[in-house]
């Protein structure tokens, strides 16, 4: 591991002891909690808030150990020689870094999300009469987005050894970091959409609606943090082995002229898509997917809220 | 929404029971929205997997509700033959545009300018 691969790796390790310092702090708690409400478009009724805490506390300490040892595992492999790193100075190993530490975090948040065991309410109950599936829980970007991101890491890295065999590289791209960060795309992917399965399966025992309604944002959350990584590892791969495949690419003949600005526009494009996807996702905030789905009266009911203070707003001015 | 009272002196099959029927006949549930499986819903409401396969069977008596194998439970088309076709192409139309991602008010207005 070259220089600057330390520096982010320390960077990332002292993001991980921020959070662990910051989670310790009553105060910290609270404001999260009224965050998280405010950014999934609930109330906290102070009823829940002690409740809505500890899983809070929970989520993010086991994010937390996982992303910490994502980042270990991921710093053992560079450091051990298991990865099949050409150079030094590769920048998969950025990109390599960065996935363990996301993919940890997200393997946490699948573990806390299907161990937690839920409070049984005293008195009423109340459930939702109709079924739910993953779609009411994940916003099309988010569900489509990350098979979409492993199916480019997979098709890039076929492509990538077709070019190698036909002798247009030096070298095989799909045989590096990049190929390595894909594969890995591929299982999470897999191991994602059984987690989430089993997830929705597990039972909502709620003893009001805005019980439900939180336990509701708080799938939906953990449900985003798990395909986040192989929306990661997938996008990340497929940039990764194009930038190889740009390194490898012999610029000589006509093939090889073609293959590398193939691999260029293919960069290209994927980081456009990238930034481009992140934009639609700031402006459509899919965190908030579930509440139109599920819980429109609610969703109606804050729009109306934020359309009446932008007036006030206006007028005040 | 489903609420069971444990301590009501109505016993819980039948607050489910009543609930279901009330939601069907005033289309809060629509035709062909499928209902959660019996053990997550006995799971969620904290009662008997028999006591929600009960009143599941008495809805499915009298009408409101089918079975469809591994589809699952579903709400039944109600009224007669011309509300029960015009209900079910309405919950064709709603399941497609939920697939698409079409936001509700422009679905409605589109219907609106076809009828």
């Amino acid at each position: 591991m070259n220089p600057a691969v330390w520096f982010i790796t320390v960077v990332l390790a002292l993001v991980i002891i921020a959070g662990a310092i910051l989670v310790l702090i009553p105060a910290f708690r609270r404001f999260a909690v009224v965050q998280t409400g405010n950014s999934v478009g609930l109330a906290v009724p102070p009823h829940l808030e002690p409740a809505l805490r500890r899983r809070f506390v929970g989520r993010l300490a086991s994010s937390l150990v996982g992303a910490a040892l994502g980042l270990g595992v991921a710093v053992v492999a560079l450091q051990s020689g298991l990865v099949p790193s050409v150079e030094s100075t590769d920048v998969a190993e950025f990109w390599l870094v960065f996935g363990g530490f996301f993919t940890g975090a997200s393997v946490a948040a699948a573990i806390y999300a299907l161990a937690a065991k839920p409070a049984r309410p005293e008195g009423e109950r109340y459930a939702r009469a109709g079924a739910v599936d993953v779609r009411d829980y994940l916003a099309p970007i988010d569900r489509l987005g990350a098979r979409g991101a492993v199916a480019l890491g997979v098709v890039t890295l076929l492509a990538a050894t077709a070019v190698s065999a036909a002798g247009l590289t030096s070298s095989n791209a799909a045989l590096s970091v990049g190929g390595l960060i894909v594969v890995v795309g591929v299982v999470a992917l897999a191991l994602s959409e059984l987690a989430s399965r089993r997830i929705l399966d597990r039972p909502q025992p709620a003893g009001s609606p805005a019980e439900l309604a939180w336990d509701d944002a708080l799938r939906a959350q953990s449900l985003r943090e798990i395909v986040t990584a192989p929306l990661c590892l997938g996008s990340w791969g497929a940039l990764a082995v194009l930038f190889r495949l740009l390194d490898a690419t012999d610029s000589v003949g006509f093939g090889g002229i073609l293959t590398f600005w193939v691999a260029a526009a293919g960069f290209a494009l994927v980081f456009i898509a990238l930034l481009v996807a992140a934009g639609v996702s700031i402006a459509t905030k899919p965190q908030q997917h579930y509440l139109r789905r599920l819980w429109k009266d609610v969703a109606a009911a804050a729009t109306a809220q934020t359309e009446a203070r932008v007036a006030a707003q206006k007028a005040g001015r | 929404m489903l609420t069971v009272d444990p301590r009501s002196a109505t016993p819980p099959f039948e607050q489910l029971r009543v609930q279901l029927r009330e939601q069907v006949r005033s289309g809060e549930l629509a035709a062909g929205t499928r209902l959660p499986t019996v053990r997550r819903l006995a799971e969620d409401l904290g009662l008997a997997p028999n006591t929600v396969a009960r009143a599941y069977r008495e809805l499915e008596a009298d009408g409101f509700i089918e079975t469809r194998g591994r589809n699952g439970t579903v709400v039944s088309a109600q009224g007669d033959a011309t509300e029960q076709q015009g209900q079910l192409a309405a919950r064709a139309y709603a399941d497609r545009i939920k697939q698409l991602g079409v936001g509700r008010e422009i679905a409605l207005g589109w219907v609106e300018s076809a009828l």
